[in-house]
């Protein structure tokens, strides 16, 4: 049984967005400064440095935006060089995000020749209710609050009240207007707003 | 060798050389077929790496 629940990933996202918050507080965040925080992570959660290798390649995509190698001794991350700047951004910060919790819950891997073929069976066939595609989700909540976190909610209320749209939201925060769409949506930010509440601090 | 078989070789050797796990992140899935997929996935891991500094800073490739 999984984990991953939309409300985990929303606590998760907090406190990465939190963290980051503290030594990268202005936005557009930079990915550099994204990459820097996970790489440290890794370092404390795999006990040893972990190269994090970037790979932007043109290879007329279509259906795969990117794609993440984790391996024991280094992590390679694959992506469609071809997409506008928000894209690359979220790809980028998506697929790191996988890094933040693979790290602590083995039990999603899926490493097999015969998972990966039924991981891809099941992207292909457009099924949504596997626990590789809960997480697949999960890393997109956690990079859309990367980006854009629930604190930034009052600015970007601002910004829509003064006649913008997602669009004028993603060319600030430079993310995939899509995504802002997903941010602005009621029930995304409900549940943003219902881990906002949550007390993380240490219990004693 | 089909496509799918050529991408599982790479799997394969990868998980002896201690794979931990693969994600992918797919859109635009709808009347992609199984080969096309795979082929995709070939092309992209024939290809080389290109900077990319405007978003990966210092962790561009050069």
């Amino acid at each position: 049984m999984s984990q991953w629940s939309y409300e985990n990933a929303f606590v998760c996202a907090r406190k990465v967005s939190e963290s980051l918050s503290r030594f990268c507080p202005n936005f557009p965040r930079p990915v550099e400064s994204i990459i820097d925080y996970v790489s440290d992570h890794l370092k404390v959660t795999r006990g040893k440095f972990i190269p994090i290798n970037f790979h932007p390649r043109i290879y007329e995509a279509r259906t795969f935006y990117g794609t993440i190698e984790d391996c024991e001794n280094k992590v390679d991350i694959y992506y469609d060089l071809n997409r506008n700047r928000c894209w690359k951004r979220f790809i980028i910060v998506k697929e790191l995000c996988q890094l933040l919790y693979s790290s602590s819950d083995d039990l999603h891997l899926s490493s097999s020749v015969e998972e990966i073929d039924s991981l891809l069976s099941q992207i292909l066939a457009g099924i949504a209710t596997t626990q590789a595609a809960t997480s697949e989700h999960a890393a997109i909540v956690i990079a859309i609050e990367v980006l854009l976190p629930h604190s930034e909610r009052q600015n970007v209320n601002k910004m829509i009240q003064n006649k913008g749209d997602a669009m004028t939201v993603a060319k600030h925060y430079l993310l995939p207007a899509q995504m802002v769409s997903y941010y602005l949506h009621n029930n995304y930010s409900d549940m943003a707003d219902k881990a906002a509440k949550i007390d993380l601090s240490p219990r004693t | 060798m089909t496509e799918k078989e050529i991408y599982m070789e790479r799997i394969s050797r990868l998980k002896r050389e201690g794979l931990r796990d693969v994600k992918f992140y797919a859109a635009n899935i709808v009347g992609i077929s199984e080969e096309e997929a795979y082929a995709e996935l070939n092309r992209l891991h024939a290809a080389n790496d290109l900077p990319d500094r405007e978003v990966l800073g210092k962790y561009s490739p050069t």
